[in-house]
């Protein structure tokens, strides 16, 4: 039939659409996070004053990963929640390259830090419609490599940015790159008008359940009281607690160890794992769907922990490099896992990215105790010992999901 | 989502402790950037006289407008400022940022803090650095600070900590008590 064939092409097309969409966003992604502080110290900022702006994006994106995934939920145009965070994005990049005063890089933070946190639900809902429950994994992969693609690249075109030009070329580019970014969204908006369109003609229904079998509801309620949820998100915030803090303290150990262009090896730190994700996350998908999600995250928390070990044992620059190879197998697993478990455990409830933001909310958690704990055990016992102490929460983590955590993929129909 | 929030918790917390709320209306250092309209309106605006006198009658606006200081001199052209100006090494290789001045209680510099290393901010260090080693280069507006280390000698220096505090000084062959 001519309509199957012309829905097919549109199945292509919106998945080529959230590649491109994964690619773009990363790269735009890319420009904030620490940069903002070289960037502002440039401007004559003093340290105080970055901490206050910089705190004002974490407080921002910590309080509003739940309502923003909630919010998510409840609109049926994920593409246009897509829409607004990339263009918020753009703005707030320009908002910092064009009028870096005090009041506006406050709001280019709050803009930053609430659409980040609507953006990352919005593509998991939309690879979730695209893909269906049983290749989700698959897409999830996809979307894992073509993000770490653009992060790779990135990061690599932005720090010859800032070291070629002017800092503020990094955020110029940022902007520019979300342009490719939304024309991407154009096949996605046309897939989800489709598929909504289609859920009216055929039985009327709220075009709200995407894949056109309304999910029956649950109240929120009943899903928070989920143990595996809690779990889940223990986990998560312990494997970011173990993880946020091992790349700048092995950075920070590099710095004072290279002779010469320690920023190349710090480089090579970064996108190295970057494209071990690449190459690795469509791998983990397939496992994923095939052999289950428990034993993704145990392999996330022994790779992690065995590279916190490793830096532990030796900052010889050459293997630092070496190990930051597990690092993309550790965030390969991780990054697939996230929003995976999160859909197996909320099911058809329609609270998917408000669990998703829950999640968001303790990697949060994690991230903010991390590098204060690493640091504060660096200062007082030196750098091996923070890193045993990172990899001390990973076994915690590993302990955790070995012995709380079930197999939550839902049986194969 | 955990990448964004890595780096910045840090700085949250060091800035959760140190600085009250009042700081917020003073992020910038004096001067560091002039094109920042904003500030320096914000900083000539009235203040708001109740407040500052308690109990007073709030004086007739029009007239009492705080005015300009009387003596209001011309600032001299070679006033130049440092924070966040870019620091250069004995061959003019780049060695990182100002991101601030130590003084002594007398108000004789001791030494300058620059921001040292790192790639697009990850493993970025701050090292204090003694001013006796530093280089005045006020031709370089970009650049007005050099020093007379080069990287290999400062890059294992522990990080500036206002708590404990350690700075890079002059070689050991050089006399301490030079100053």
């Amino acid at each position: 039939m001519a309509d199957d064939r012309s829905a097919s092409r549109a199945y292509v097309s919106a998945g080529r659409g959230l590649d491109a969409l994964n690619l773009f966003v990363a790269n735009v992604q890319t420009g904030f996070g620490p940069f903002v502080a070289v960037f502002l110290t440039s401007l004559g900022w003093t340290q105080t004053a970055i901490g206050v702006a910089l705190s004002v994006g974490t407080i921002t994106s910590m309080a509003s990963q739940v309502p923003a995934g909630a919010l998510v939920d409840a609109t049926s145009r994920k593409s246009a929640v897509a829409l607004f965070s990339v263009l918020a994005f753009a703005a707030s990049a320009l908002l910092f390259a064009l009028w870096p005063t005090p009041l506006s890089i406050y709001l280019a933070e709050i803009l930053h830090g609430f659409s980040s946190c609507t953006l990352g639900p919005a593509i998991a809902a939309l690879s979730l419609a695209i893909a269906g429950t049983s290749s989700f994994g698959a897409r999830l992969g996809r979307n894992s490599c073509f993000a770490s693609i653009g992060n790779g690249l990135g990061a690599a075109l932005m720090g010859a940015c800032g070291y070629y030009l002017a800092e503020s070329s990094v955020f110029f580019l940022t902007a520019g790159l979300a342009a490719p970014a939304l024309v991407s969204l154009l096949p996605l908006a046309r897939f989800e008008a489709a598929r909504a369109r289609d859920a009216v003609l055929r039985n009327g229904d709220d075009p709200r359940a995407l894949d056109g079998k309304p999910g029956k509801r649950v109240m929120v309620r009943q899903l928070l009281a989920d143990r595996r949820l809690g779990i889940f998100a223990l986990c998560a915030m312990l494997f970011t607690l173990g993880n946020a803090a091992l790349l700048p303290l092995v950075s920070s150990t590099l710095t004072k160890r290279v002779t010469g262009e320690a920023n190349l090896l710090i480089a090579a730190c970064i996108v190295l794992p970057q494209i071990i994700v690449a190459v690795l996350s469509p791998r983990v998908g397939r496992i994923a769907d095939r052999y289950g999600h428990r034993i993704l995250v145990m392999t996330a928390f022994s790779t992690l922990a065995a590279r916190a070990f490793l830096f532990a044992w030796t900052t010889q620059p050459a293997l630092v490099v070496a190990i930051q190879a597990l690092d993309g197998i550790a965030g390969a697993c991780f990054g697939v896992m996230v929003p995976l478990v999160t859909s197996d455990i909320a099911g058809r409830s329609g609270h998917f990215n408000l669990c998703l933001g829950l999640i968001g909310f303790a990697i949060g958690i994690g991230a903010t105790i991390s590098t204060s704990l690493a640091g504060w055990a660096a200062d007082n016992f030196g750098d091996a010992a923070a890193f045993l102490t990172l990899a001390l929460v990973a076994i915690a983590g590993m302990l955790l999901a070995g012995s709380a955590l079930p197999e939550t993929r839902p049986d194969q129909p | 989502m955990a990448n964004n929030c890595r780096h910045l918790t840090a700085l949250w917390l060091i800035t959760a402790s140190v600085a009250p709320l009042s700081s917020w209306g003073l992020p910038l250092a004096d001067g560091a950037n002039s094109s920042i309209p904003a500030l320096v309106e914000d900083e000539s605006s009235p203040p708001a006289p109740d407040v500052l006198q308690p109990g007073v009658k709030p004086p007739d606006k029009a007239k009492d407008a705080p005015q300009p200081p009387k003596n209001l001199e011309p600032l001299s052209k070679n006033a130049i400022s440092v924070l966040g100006k870019k620091v250069r090494g004995p061959a003019g290789e780049d060695m990182g940022r100002v991101v601030d001045l130590l003084l002594d209680p007398r108000a004789r510099l001791l030494a300058v803090v620059i921001d040292f290393g790192g790639f697009l901010g990850v493993g970025v260090r701050k090292i204090a650095i003694d001013w006796r080693l530093v280089r005045f280069a006020p031709d370089d507006p970009d650049a007005p600070i050099a020093l007379t280390l080069g990287k290999t000698e400062i890059q294992a220096a522990p990080e500036y900590k206002e708590e404990s505090g350690v700075m890079v000084g002059p070689p050991e062959s050089e006399p301490r008590a030079t100053r």
